[in-house]
């Protein structure tokens, strides 16, 4: 074949590009530590990697609800085991006032106020800012007396007495503490929940606490918190298709339905030690046992659930590893691998750099005199 | 004829008037030194051809020139026909016809694919999909949002999370739609410049024509001349594929399509662009009436080839898929979205808004307009139920409108869609009526269209991103604040089965795309590198026949620079003869 000038300056040109091209895409896989760099350097593996990259950003995202689903039993937990701690004392109180005299017994009353009020505002625990035991009415305590105004039309006011009761007054409070609004229903109140309709000026709209007064036959204070919420379940995202469901109906612990309503038990003990009430103190320190069983049988009911949390918990946290694996398996660069090939292909290079700079520079005209 | 001089006794046979005739003399010294001089002249010449080689060792499409060099016509002496010197005949370029037809066909294909290949890398850039800041990013975080958000429904940090990554992905959506877009109109005019650089080539083959056929009506060879028309045909054939070939008279014929003449002797046809349906520009053979001829089917090689297919099929095809991908989103949200309650308690909100309608009513005739420049997806819904069948999309010649015509058996528009989507331009729908078998009462079955594209429209319902509370998480009214269903039921949505006839996820959809993406170009890359070795090689083989080697020509130079010497000493030596001859005297 006849080689022109042309010819090998084409030549080394273009195979000099070449290794410039490989060399290029060598030293960008090796200071990228990424073999897969633009969809084109492998469509397959690229995919793969889109789909494990989803996957990894939702297990993350698993992990991470799977934390404040825990952190949220954990929370519910520690409040209940406090509760359960609270009951204790006023059974045990109740239990000793049994032999208790009158003046004993007025002090126990002011002691078990302090406690049915700890109570009551250990079940209007929030977490965060949520109500934890309202159901899907997180933005209301759970127990206690509130009225919703929305849309410019109050709700009723509900509330709860131990006994039957005269000279009943609610006063609504707002936010400052002070009384926007003052209602006493006629014929008072009965024993159990009452329900009255708003009446007066309709303030904005808003969830207003109000506080009940009145007086039974003996001339005590006898209300007690009642339920606010609904009986919505927290639900949490654990896995594809699969929610976790935290209890957060707050009656389910505190007033069961057919079981012992722990308000109006602790109520009906105030009452009794203030009574001086012997046989009525004897039942409710019975009735105080069956409130704890409640609460542990509620706490109880949450443990399979914390141990589902921590078994999804590893379950996601072994796979994530796995899949960041995979990923790497497929887009990351083997970096021997690589710097071999760069060597390869340097001494390619420099080769081939040395052979033309020999070539191209001699010709017949260096010899011809 | 001859020429006695008879005080030397001598005859002088000269050449430029004996050419087919024998002499009959004697060799004599004047003989001698017209002979020398004759080779003298002629070695210099073989040395301006070696030297023009030389000067032109580096110029692109310059055939190699050779002095043919004969002997001249033998002298009748008296020991017979006696030689006479040399003869330079003409001067001759090497060079292979055949590989010069070869080079073209194959620059036809390798501008296709140097066009489709860098028509590929731009779209693979504005996917912008080997980092991780792609849409794929974007649609995993704002699925996360949407979780995000069940942990505490009623949360204001978390709607505005989802708010800001739902902005965030609609962004990215518009912005990979416009990307996309600019690239299909910068391919546009890529294709109006080629259009006219073919035009100015053609002109040029057309000159060259006419010079070569003036310069080798007298019989020599137009050399130079061919080597550039032959560089420009190149370049050409390059741009477009095209057929040419070489008549009697050396004047080459080009033409396109599907016989359209571009070059013929030595006046040649423009080629001229239209704008089409999509807003693009279609590629028109302009006849000698001034009437024109679309050609943009017929051509199948050459840049432009590579340039439309880039903007008429890959990028359209990826614009295509995106489409489908933010309508299919947009429309599964928000049903799932419209039936949740915000934490206001409104509830029938969209979530994503930018699917455009136009609605009808079909009755006799149904003319639905599609938004303005919709090139992206026609949906078509049949709201009012009633017998289907394969719907027929045709575009009428006359209006350019296109009517779809519904019959017996149609089920419902995904088939209008399909058919749809093979049409240009889709500006103005007509539906004709179906016929007697579809029953078209007026108001009975209503045709819902979408048009214009979703991927560039695609935002956030901007009610939603100026009252966050919009954002429906809850199921039922009365669930407000603390449901979480319609959340859980929208961050499912991530993994159902949504896209390619309910086989794949939004997700595992887009993977798909960039795949595509990334293969398209692979293939590109791979055809684009066989082609360049094959024309590399092809090259080579033409610089092998037709290329300077300096060595050569210098190995020529001192061969033709010894002849002359030797041709000065055969002066030399018959002048020394002549002296002789008189010193006799």
């Amino acid at each position: 074949m006849r080689v022109t000038n042309s010819m090998m300056s084409n030549t080394m040109t273009r195979y000099l590009m070449r290794q410039s091209n490989d060399l290029y895409r060598v030293q960008e896989q090796i200071s990228t530590q990424k073999k897969i760099n633009r969809p084109s350097d492998d469509p397959t593996g690229m995919r793969q990697v889109l789909d494990y990259r989803a996957k990894i950003a939702t297990v993350e995202q698993y992990l991470d609800n799977i934390g404040r689903a825990t952190t949220r039993l954990e929370s519910t937990e520690t409040t209940l085991d406090v509760v359960d701690d609270l009951i204790g004392v006023v059974r045990e109180v109740s239990q000793q006032q049994a032999r208790g005299t009158t003046q004993s017994r007025t002090f126990a009353a002011d002691t078990v106020k302090d406690l049915y009020k700890q109570v009551v505002e250990l079940a209007n625990s929030k977490s965060g800012k949520n109500y934890m035991f309202s159901g899907h009415k997180t933005d209301t305590p759970a127990f206690g007396h509130v009225v919703d105004i929305s849309g410019g039309t109050p709700g009723d006011l509900v509330f709860g007495l131990a006994d039957d009761a005269t000279n009943v007054t609610m006063e609504v409070i707002d936010e400052t503490g002070s009384v926007i609004n003052t209602i006493t229903p006629a014929g008072g109140g009965t024993d159990g929940v009452n329900t009255v309709s708003w009446s007066g000026v309709i303030p904005a709209d808003g969830i207003y606490k109000f506080t009940v007064t009145a007086s039974n036959a003996g001339g005590d204070v006898v209300d007690y918190a009642t339920y606010n919420g609904d009986n919505g379940t927290a639900r949490i995202i654990i896995g594809e298709n699969s929610e976790i469901t935290i209890n957060a109906d707050g009656r389910e612990i505190f007033t069961p339905a057919g079981q012992t309503d722990t308000f109006e038990v602790i109520a009906d003990l105030i009452t009794a030690l203030k009574n001086d009430d012997t046989a009525a103190i004897n039942t409710l320190t019975q009735q105080l046992d069956s409130v704890r069983t409640q609460v542990s049988e509620f706490r109880a009911a949450s443990a399979p659930k914390m141990f589902q949390l921590e078994t999804t918990e590893n379950f996601w946290s072994n796979y994530k590893p796995k899949l960041e694996q995979l990923v790497s398996k497929t887009e990351n660069v083997d970096l021997n691998e690589a710097a071999m090939r760069l060597n390869q292909l340097d001494l390619a290079y420099q080769s081939t750099i040395a052979t033309a700079a020999r070539i191209i520079q001699p010709s017949l005209l260096n010899f011809l005199k | 004829m001859q020429k006695n001089d008879l005080r030397n006794g001598m005859v002088f046979c000269n050449r430029f008037r004996t050419i087919k005739e024998r002499c009959l003399i004697m060799t004599d010294i004047f003989g001698i030194m017209s002979l020398a001089g004759n080779a003298l002249l002629t070695q210099q010449k073989a040395i301006t051809v070696t030297g023009n080689n030389i000067a032109n060792v580096n110029t692109p499409g310059y055939s190699r020139q050779k002095l043919i060099l004969e002997n001249n016509t033998p002298l009748l002496s008296s020991a017979g026909p006696m030689g006479n010197g040399v003869d330079a005949v003409r001067v001759e370029r090497v060079y292979d016809r055949f590989l010069g037809l070869q080079i073209n066909g194959e620059s036809e294909t390798l501008g296709r694919w140097e066009a489709q290949k860098g028509g590929l890398e731009i779209a693979e850039a504005i996917f912008d999909e080997g980092g991780e800041f792609g849409l794929s990013q974007s649609l995993s975080q704002f699925w996360g949002a949407w979780q995000d958000l069940t942990n505490d429904a009623s949360d204001y940090n978390g709607r505005v999370v989802l708010q800001a990554r739902s902005e965030v992905l609609t962004a990215t959506f518009n912005r990979i739609y416009s990307d996309l877009q600019r690239a299909q109109k910068d391919f546009d005019a890529s294709i109006e410049g080629a259009v006219a650089e073919i035009n100015q080539l053609s002109q040029q083959i057309a000159d060259l024509n006419q010079k070569i056929m003036q310069d080798e009506a007298s019989g020599y060879n137009a050399n130079d001349y061919r080597d550039q028309r032959d560089l420009v045909v190149k370049e050409l054939a390059g741009l477009i594929d095209i057929n040419s070939f070489e008549d009697a008279s050396g004047r080459v014929t080009v033409s396109v399509g599907t016989g359209q003449t571009l070059v013929e002797y030595s006046s040649s046809r423009n080629l001229t662009t239209q704008v089409n349906g999509f807003g693009f520009r279609d590629i028109a053979w302009v006849a000698p009436d001034g009437s024109t001829v679309n050609i943009t089917d017929d051509i199948s090689s050459g840049k432009l080839k590579g340039w439309l297919e880039a903007r008429d099929v890959d990028i359209r095809g990826y614009m295509r898929q995106l489409d489908t991908l933010a309508e299919t989103l947009t429309e599964r949200t928000n049903n799932l979205h419209q039936t949740g309650y915000g934490l206001d308690g409104s509830t029938a909100n969209d979530f994503f808004t930018g699917i455009a309608t136009a609605s009808g009513t079909m009755d006799s005739l149904l003319t639905i307009t599609a938004e303005a420049g919709g090139t992206g997806n026609i949906r078509v819904t049949l709201v009012g139920g009633g017998p289907a069948g394969a719907p027929t999309v045709t575009t009428d010649p006359v209006t350019g409108d296109i009517q779809i015509a519904i019959e017996d058996g149609v089920t419902i528009g995904s088939d209008i869609v399909l058919a749809l989507q093979a049409q240009a331009g889709i500006n103005s729908v007509v539906a004709a009526a179906p016929g007697s078998a579809w029953d078209l009462s007026a108001g009975s079955n209503t045709v819902v269209l979408a048009g214009g594209s979703s991927a560039a429209e695609i935002q956030l319902n901007v009610a939603i991103s100026s009252n966050l509370d919009l954002i429906a998480a809850s199921s039922t009214s009365a669930g407000i604040p603390g449901n979480n269903e319609q959340a859980i039921a929208l961050a499912n949505l991530q993994h159902a089965l949504t896209m390619n006839g309910n086989s794949s996820t939004f997700e595992e959809y887009y993977s798909s795309l960039i795949s595509r993406v990334g293969g398209d170009l692979q293939n590109a890359d791979a055809y684009f590198n066989h082609q360049s070795s094959m024309v590399f090689e092809l090259e080579n083989r033409r610089e092998s026949i037709s290329g300077v080697s300096l060595d050569e020509e210098m190995i020529n130079l001192v061969k033709f620079q010894t002849a002359y010497d030797a041709a000065a000493k055969l002066i030399t030596t018959a002048d020394e003869l002549l002296q002789t001859v008189l010193n006799m005297v």
